[in-house]
């Protein structure tokens, strides 16, 4: 599993790994029930504060994402997101905002939003059974 | 009070003059077994090696804290580490002490080792309190040395602080080449012939300008920035 | 705020006067036992002559220190005995051993982990004998930050531990210090340019300028209230923004408005969306970003 810390952008570095966790597991790279790196492996591995690594493991299990097992390790959750029915979709408004107004600086059409927005869940299903047919 | 492994180091940092001491006393005794002349004893009275140890204790212990500490970077490095500044004054003070001594009983050794030669008019334990009397006032004289030293380092910002202590310097340094000269001859007004004939009290003065001197410094180490 | 024991180094007020020039105007400090703590700031700010005084290398003018629940002047000896210090230039005596310096480091402290000192020499490709001038800079700096780690010290300072070092020796660096971190309530606290390394390792930052901290604060909470907001606005734009809480700064950018915000982003961004065909995009800062923002600034609450 490889993860990638970018500290010059500007986004806690927290917040970076549990992206890349979510979209992992939406992408099915990590499949549930699969462990995490241990936080002490995974903060040698990036050279990254321990603390940080627990910090984003924490709030993924706040989420629902994941669970941790004392002493044993933390692993992907096997059901969908804990979070509420209004928390998600107020989260998606979010994303979506902050996706039309990017298109908007880059003037694009609605129809061109649209038309890549489905290309992307045509892509990620895509691999999601490819990841499924490999893990079989 | 002294701290043991910086002890090792100094001695170490040092080495060159035991080398230097070792040299001196081989020298010593070639040129007095092959140059003798039944005066020679009369000048270990005079004790020949005071002047120069005069001379030495001033300009090292000038420079001792300053040059080979400070600016090398020895004493942040030590001082970063869990020694006392105490320690680190007493340690250096001592490494510097040890090799004055040694000179300063030198005429002792030369007089030990080739007695069944020579005739020597003054009996040793004489000779053993002169040489004390000539170490406490080395000791006396590196402690002052040092202190100068010192105040020159806390002012080196402005130039005043150097000015100062090279002033100062080059007056002790005049007096000791006088010194010289007066210790040659005989009379009751010269130290060399108030040490021969009142050696307690040349002794006991030793005693309260030493501790002076070394609280001074003492008090200069624990209060400065380094 | 916090008990002694959760603290490993407390400054108060402290200053500190050399002849005419003050560097330290009164510098506040609390760094919280097993954190790393990142001391940023442009060269003169003070952060060497800080680290110093907590050694008691130099003798403070006024104000407190206290390291370790221990007064920092009177106590400073036995301090010493549990903290380790990477100096920002390596000075040690002139001529002066490898071997040397290593067998007097060791001798000199209650506790020594040789077989540390021996693995970091290794991965640093340090020599075990030779003069220390003949070193090179990165190598001179790798060989104080192994002098600073060996006695397993509870409390790690370094000053500028990057020096010199290429990016591999840099993360090398970085991963010797979260291995650092994995030890029981180890404290660390480092001054240092390289910001995104420290981006990387660190809990709390501070920046201090011109001889003040004027900002403290965990590098999450920094990160996340730190933003800029650009917006275009169809209409007019609002007036006297500078005046809305959590607005620092409003700059032009043509016919757009870049606004610094410290805080409070979502309730700058729902006012702003009050106003005609507003636009608002949020750009985040880094902390380099940050830091220069606040570097030719004022002391603010932080």
């Amino acid at each position: 599993m490889w993860f990638r810390v970018e500290p010059g952008r500007g986004v806690p570095i927290y917040i970076q790994i549990m992206d890349q966790i979510r979209r992992s597991v939406a992408g099915g790279i990590l499949a549930p029930g699969e462990q995490l790196p241990s936080v002490r492996d995974l903060a040698l591995q990036l050279a990254i504060n321990p603390n940080t690594i627990s910090k984003a493991y924490q709030e993924l299990e706040h989420e629902g994402v994941v669970y941790t097992l004392r002493g044993r390790g933390t692993f992907v959750s096997g059901q969908a997101s804990a979070l509420s029915e209004r928390d998600r979709l107020k989260r998606l408004d979010e994303s979506v905002e902050k996706l039309l107004v990017e298109a908007y600086h880059l003037r694009c059409t609605s129809g061109e939003v649209l038309g890549a927005v489905k290309k992307k869940i045509k892509e990620m299903d895509g691999s999601k059974e490819g990841a499924d047919d490999d893990r079989q | 009070m002294v701290n043991g492994p910086l002890m090792k180091l100094m001695y170490k940092r040092f080495a060159w003059i035991y080398w230097f001491l070792l040299a001196f006393l081989l020298v010593g005794w070639g040129a007095i077994l092959f140059f003798s002349v039944d005066a020679m004893p009369m000048h270990f009275e005079k004790h020949p090696f005071f002047s120069m140890g005069l001379f030495l204790a001033l300009i090292w212990g000038a420079g001792i804290f300053t040059r080979e500490f400070r600016q090398g970077g020895l004493m942040e490095f030590v001082m970063a580490r869990p020694v006392s500044r105490g320690e680190f004054f007493n340690t250096v003070l001592l490494s510097a002490v040890i090799p004055m001594l040694v000179l300063m009983f030198m005429p002792v050794i030369y007089v030990i080792t080739l007695y069944p030669w020579f005739d020597f008019t003054l009996p040793l334990y004489r000779l053993l309190l002169m040489c004390l009397i000539a170490a406490a006032w080395v000791v006396v004289i590196l402690l002052l040395g040092i202190n100068i030293g010192l105040f020159a380092a806390a002012h080196s910002s402005r130039r005043y602080g150097r000015a100062v202590s090279t002033f100062i310097l080059a007056m002790l340094v005049a007096v000791f080449i006088n010194m010289n000269n007066i210790i040659l001859q005989p009379g009751p007004a010269n130290p060399g012939w108030i040490a021969l004939y009142h050696p307690l009290p040349a002794l006991a003065a030793a005693l309260p300008a030493a501790g002076l001197l070394y609280c001074l410094g003492r008090r200069r180490v624990d209060r400065m920035d380094i | 705020m916090m008990t002694d024991s959760e603290r490993a180094v407390l400054v108060q007020g402290l200053t500190k006067q050399f002849s005419g020039h003050k560097v330290l105007n009164g510098v506040n400090l609390e760094v919280p036992r097993g954190s790393v703590f990142a001391l940023l700031g442009p060269n003169g700010a003070g952060k060497t002559t800080t680290l110093k005084i907590i050694l008691n290398l130099l003798q403070p003018t006024g104000g407190k220190i206290e390291v370790l629940g221990m007064d920092g002047v009177a106590r400073s000896q036995e301090i010493r005995r549990r903290v380790g210090y990477q100096s920002e230039i390596q000075l040690f005596y002139h001529r002066a051993r490898v071997e040397d310096v290593f067998s007097l480091c060791r001798s000199l402290y209650p506790r020594w982990n040789q077989a540390r000192v021996a693995r970091c020499c290794d991965i640093f490709d340090l020599p075990a004998r030779g003069l220390v001038s003949d070193l090179s800079k990165g190598k001179m700096t790798l060989l104080g930050l192994v002098l600073a780690v060996g006695p397993d010290p509870e409390l790690l300072l370094l000053d500028e531990p990057f020096t010199g070092l290429d990016p591999l020796r840099r993360r090398q660096v970085l991963q010797l210090l979260v291995e650092e971190m994995a030890g029981e309530e180890r404290t660390i606290l480092v001054s240092s340019h390289q910001i995104q390394d420290m981006e990387r390792i660190a809990d709390r930052v501070a920046f201090m300028v011109e001889g003040r901290v004027v900002l403290c604060r965990p590098v999450d909470d920094l990160l996340g209230a730190e933003k800029k907001v650009r917006a275009a606005f169809s209409g007019p734009p609002p007036e006297g923004m500078e005046g809305w809480p959590g607005v620092r700064r409003v700059e032009r950018e043509g016919s757009r408005l870049l606004i610094t915000v410290s805080g409070q982003v979502e309730e700058v961004i729902g006012r702003l969306s009050g106003y005609d065909g507003a636009a608002c995009e949020v750009i985040d800062q880094t902390l380099e970003d940050i830091f220069i923002n606040y570097a030719g600034e004022g002391l603010i609450n932080g």
